[in-house]
């Protein structure tokens, strides 16, 4: 146990240097690329203009509003939105994250379910003609962008079999065809990934041997070699649960999910600084955070790994 | 044996979790159906319309709260609103209010003349950063205010001298002042619960209104709903009780939603199927008071494309070159009208001035002429910039090969991301550049004061003291007829300078159900909530069918 809380320790740390900086480098990338929050096809007249940079502070010296942007970060203020006034960032956030992650929870379950098992048989058959099929299939999942699988699902169940709603957020039926279209890509991966990984461990001595000692077959491969199997399933997991929980812009957009993947881009065009800036803080902490689970759940699926 | 049933715990516990989350997001999002559900575009920058400059906001604002007066939405003339009457002084600059009287807020208490005073005030303070704060320079001291050069609000043209009389003093006259105060950035704001919560007063509980409806719920980037106020003064009229905005951005969904009937208003539909839609009768486009036009840059940092694009004979050898008609059939392709001027068609009592019509011999010969005076032996290269977006890359190609065809000219396409692309813009570091303007009243001025020396949205060096005369003086005067012809000989003299191509004219894009009734088509697109209602029948027929 005190092992196990060293290792977070130090990892905690680490994390918060890994924030600091990615923290002061989005910091000057978005200040030096051009235009500014008050931006508009419309321009602002001058004096305009002025009061607006007053008002939000813009007009201070860099350096000034990096210290005062740090320090109101560092106390849990990712301050006020410059698109959304009505909100702060914290707020927005707040408000976007659940169906992002409720969204991709969905997306995650589908994915693991249909690549493990996809993966799992296509191991088992080797070489036959199911192996090949589910292959392409995943080749097919991974090539196509899923904005094509929206389309032609939106096709098939919205428009000519209308069981399904178009968009919009508002209940369970509404996440069906999105988490699908999300998840498509990563359950491909999953099945490739879990083939490769149960290929590799059923050449390996302890199975045989548990073959040797009369286990049934479905015992040998559930328990024994799934287990090794799912090794490079989880390494693939940490950073691919990170994005799918942050959204998806492309999916958001064409069912209309009010996530954070929008936030996430939208707040960048717009020049939305303090936005922009919570977004990539809030993907920052949760791929290390998905990482650090990862390294705790390669201890519980392989004895031979330990923290450190 | 047992560590493996915690590694089994640990895998079924991760996986109820994720389950557990997303019922968690879940709960609370179901909804009854609003009487009419309408798609907004984008999420609002803000309810407060002292800050906001969109047209999505507006759209909303205009259900929330009400001006002094309201645009009447087939004629676009300002109609009594929270005036019921209105006065204007001989000399043009003096406008008297009569306020309605028993009116209330959203929350019960009395609307009175102080509520205007109190919120074009704020409107008017530096610290507010009003993003319109220039309509009211107009009025007597108001820029000086704004600027903070004048501390005392009494010196400013506003009054309020009893609870039911408002009276506006302009620094000089505009005659396209009343047709502001319908405008929402000039609409009242409720002074108690603004000051008790300075950064949260237009949340859903808290945001008191006067306009025929009030906000029951929002949710970022998920929807508005609206109710019916029950103490807005003309609530006898206001048929809907409950409407649903939805911030949809991408137009595809937007359709979706409409063509599944879970929508019965859409603002914008896709391009690509607009010529399938043509055909259909709720899709109806009229023409809008918008155009779409190519800056040219007259202080171009290269000297050699300055000089050239400096002359007066390359810029109409370029607009006689183009074939707007080509891009309205073969790109637009739905109902956009070549335009030949700047100000759309629409204004009453408005005779717009109009550049010559293609003309590729004239066009030839004029561009020959300015070269061999130039002393240049071929045109130099130029660049067509636009913002990243194939509609704009389909207009800019056709105009690239129809100058190749008919100048020899060289054109090459940059794109850039929006903000790059408005800071270029205003930079001035373009040679030609994509760019359209939407009027926000019905009056020639708003195409006009653009083109001014000091107008934040010239952006092409042009400046012409004679041009900036024509538009003041057209303004100061009183006489509709005059002033009309004064602003039609300012806008030919733009034309005659050319710093801008006119390219086409807007066309509205929106697809409404026949049931939604109260809808008319107008100029500037304006559709406000409090006429809108449902035919219940109809809609319940056609459902059915």
């Amino acid at each position: 146990m005190p092992h196990l809380l060293g290792f977070l320790a130090k990892r905690l740390f680490w994390m918060a240097a890994t924030l600091w900086v990615v923290f002061t480098v989005s910091f000057f990338l978005m200040r030096s690329i051009p235009g500014g929050p008050y931006s508009n096809e419309r321009n602002l007249p001058p004096e305009i203009e002025r009061k607006f940079m007053e008002k939000f502070g813009l007009d201070k010296p860099l350096a000034e509003q990096y210290f005062e942007h740090l320090s109101r970060t560092l106390r849990g203020d990712l301050g006020p939105s410059f698109k959304l006034a009505d909100y702060g960032v914290n707020r927005v956030l707040a408000e976007g994250l659940p169906k992002s992650a409720a969204l991709g929870s969905l997306a995650l379950v589908f994915a693991l379910v249909l690549g493990l098992v996809a993966g799992l048989v296509s191991a088992v058959r080797r070489g036959g003609w199911l192996d090949h099929g589910l292959m392409v299939l995943a080749t097919v999942g991974i090539a196509l962008p899923n904005f094509v699988i929206a389309a032609v699902l939106i096709l098939i169940f919205v428009i000519t079999w209308p069981v399904l709603p178009a968009a919009g957020w508002g209940g369970a039926r509404n996440l069906l065809l999105p988490a699908f279209c999300l998840g498509a890509p990563f359950a491909a991966y999953i099945a490739r990934l879990t083939r490769t990984g149960m290929l590799e461990v059923l050449g390996q001595d302890y199975i045989r041997t548990a073959r040797a000692k009369g286990l049934s077959e479905a015992r040998v491969l559930l328990v024994h070699a799934l287990k090794g199997g799912l090794l490079p399933v989880v390494s693939f997991l940490g950073p691919a649960v990170a994005g799918i929980l942050t959204g998806s812009l492309v999916i958001e957009k064409i069912f209309f999910i009010p996530g954070i993947g929008t936030h996430f881009v939208q707040s960048a065009l717009n020049r939305d600084y303090t936005l922009a800036m919570g977004c990539v803080l809030l993907y920052t902490a949760l791929v290390y955070l998905m990482n650090l689970l990862v390294d705790v759940c390669y201890t519980v699926l392989d004895p031979r790994v330990r923290l450190d | 044996m047992r560590r493996d049933r915690n590694r089994n715990l640990f895998g079924v516990a991760l996986l109820g979790l994720l389950f557990a989350g997303a019922g968690l997001a879940l709960s609370g999002a179901g909804h009854d159906r609003a009487d009419l559900t309408f798609t907004n575009g984008t999420e609002p920058q803000s309810l407060d319309p002292a800050v906001v400059s969109g047209v999505p906001e507006g759209r909303i604002l205009r259900g929330l709260f009400e001006g002094l007066t309201t645009p009447d939405p087939r004629t676009l003339e300002p109609r009594p609103g929270m005036a019921e009457s209105w006065e204007v002084s001989e000399d043009g600059r003096t406008y008297t209010f009569h306020i309605r009287k028993g009116m209330s807020w959203s929350d019960g208490s009395p609307f009175t003349s102080a509520d205007f005073l109190w919120s074009w005030k704020r409107f008017l303070k530096p610290e507010t950063a009003a993003k319109y704060a220039q309509l009211l320079w107009y009025v007597e001291n108001g820029k000086a205010y704004f600027e903070g050069r004048l501390k005392d609000f009494r010196k400013v043209g506003i009054k309020a001298p009893d609870p039911y009389t408002f009276v506006v003093r302009l620094e000089r006259p505009a005659a396209f002042f009343l047709a502001l105060t319908s405008f929402y950035p000039l609409f009242p704001v409720h002074r108690a619960s603004v000051e008790a919560h300075p950064r949260s007063w237009h949340r859903p509980g808290r945001l008191v209104c006067n306009g025929p409806f009030v906000l029951a719920e929002r949710r970022i980037r998920d929807r508005i709903r609206l109710l019916r106020n029950e103490r807005y003064w003309d609530r006898e009229h206001v048929r809907l009780e409950s409407i649903d905005i939805l911030p949809v951005e991408d137009s595809g969904t937007a359709l979706n939603l409409y063509m599944t009937g879970m929508v019965d208003w859409i603002t914008d539909v896709p391009n690509h199927v607009v010529r399938d839609l043509m055909s259909r009768p709720d899709f109806n486009p009229v023409l809008y008071f918008g155009t779409y036009f190519y800056r040219i840059n007259l202080k171009n940092k290269d000297p050699v494309k300055r000089r050239f694009l400096g002359d007066r004979r390359v810029r109409l050898a370029l607009s006689l070159a183009m074939d707007r008609a080509e891009i309205c059939e073969r790109v637009t392709r739905s109902g956009q009208k070549p335009a030949f001027g700047i100000v759309p068609p629409g204004v009453p009592g408005y005779e717009p001035a109009r550049l010559p019509g293609p003309d590729p011999a004239r066009a030839r010969a004029l561009m020959r002429e300015a070269l061999s005076e130039l002393g240049m032996d071929s045109p130099p290269t130029l660049t067509i910039l636009y913002n990243t977006s194939e509609a704009h890359k389909d207009i800019a190609e056709v105009l690239q090969s129809q100058w190749r065809k008919v100048l020899g000219l060289n054109v090459r396409l940059e794109n850039q991301e929006w903000g790059t692309y408005l800071d270029s813009q205003k930079t001035l570091s373009y040679d030609l550049c994509r760019a359209a303007w939407i009027g926000d009243y019905l009056d020639p001025n708003t195409f006009l004061d653009l083109w001014m020396a000091g107008s934040g949205n010239n952006n092409t060096g042009y400046e012409d003291p004679a041009f900036d005369a024509l538009v003041e003086k057209a303004n100061a005067t009183l006489d509709r007829k005059r002033r009309m012809a004064l602003l039609h000989e300012a806008e030919a003299k733009v034309l005659h300078d050319l710093p801008i191509l006119p390219i086409y004219t807007y066309a509205t894009r929106y697809m409404v159900r026949p049931w939604v009734k109260g809808f008319h088509p107008n100029a500037l697109n304006l559709h406000p909530l409090k006429d809108l209602w449902i035919d219940e029948e109809l809609r319940r027929r056609m459902r059915a069918r």
